[in-house]
């Protein structure tokens, strides 16, 4: 099994880990997973275009996940806009099916960057099991959006632009 | 010279259009709660404290009923297009909000 999918599968078990009285740090712990299943799909998936194997490893650690998420925002802003000016009905129904897949990945990874960031750090506010259960299942949403649309041209480019440092 | 996110400026518009979402959805939503503030990014930010009902929170259909609940939210409010911020959402049952007792969630 690859590192994001077992970081997954790991998040989906401390999610369920205590059904009736969830401990905060299985709750805290499968929020923070989750995230790094899905940073660590979109890492590994965009190492795969470059062609030198053995420089893929280091290529891996320039991604940086601020950087991510903001280009995720600014992606789910721009098919937003597309959506809407463009009315989904009119698009060719393979297009919007891409489309809708890669709006989805962009925007879990928006949502789960700052989940994270309060799983980890912000003690002020306790975690419910239906909301770790809700997120880590949007993850998995979003892992078979990406497969779906992996090899898309689109999803390819969306990669590429993960290293990019863009400002809002 | 900074640029103060529109709902900042325009709390009022704010709360009036997230009392009209938290009419929208109910039954499924007993209430909705939010901070306006900044995210770890430092983009302004509206955080969304929806509590559901226990039946809107079954696990089946746990994540069809989040994801809709938040695109209504989305699209009544409109965070980003009227007010310039990002949003995010949290979720729980009126049952473990029993539990917990989180002023918060009040």
């Amino acid at each position: 099994m690859r590192l994001p999918e077992g970081l997954l599968e790991q998040a989906q078990h401390l999610a369920r880990r205590e059904p009736k009285r969830p401990k905060q740090a299985s709750l805290r712990r499968a929020i923070s997973t989750a995230y790094y299943a899905l940073f660590h799909l979109l890492i590994s998936e965009a190492i795969l275009s470059w062609k030198r194997v053995e420089d893929r490893d280091d290529l891996a650690r320039m991604f940086e996940h601020t950087n991510m998420k903001t280009v995720c925002a600014n992606k789910r802003d721009e098919l937003n806009g597309e959506f809407k000016k463009t009315k989904k009905t009119t698009l060719p129904a393979h297009e919007l099916t891409v489309k809708t897949h890669l709006h989805l990945v962009a925007e879990t990874f928006v949502q789960m960057h700052q989940q994270r960031e309060n799983a980890d750090y912000d003690y002020s506010t306790a975690w419910a099991r239906t909301d770790v259960v809700a997120k880590v299942a949007t993850v998995d949403a979003a892992f078979k959006s990406w497969k779906a649309i992996r090899k898309e041209d689109i999803a390819q480019a969306f990669l590429f632009t993960l290293l990019q440092k863009k400002r809002r | 010279m900074p640029v103060v996110p529109s709902g900042i400026v325009h709390q009022r518009q704010v709360a009036a259009a997230i009392q009209k979402a938290a009419q929208a959805l109910q039954p499924e939503v007993v209430r909705i709660l939010y901070s306006l503030t900044l995210d770890s990014t430092g983009t302004a930010a509206i955080f969304f404290r929806v509590l559901l009902s226990d039946e809107a929170s079954r696990e089946d259909r746990l994540y069809e009923t989040t994801q809709r609940i938040s695109r209504k939210i989305i699209d009544i409010v409109k965070p980003m297009e009227k007010f310039g911020m990002e949003a995010y959402f949290n979720f729980r049952s009126a049952s473990e909000q029993a539990k917990l007792k989180d002023a918060a969630w009040e």
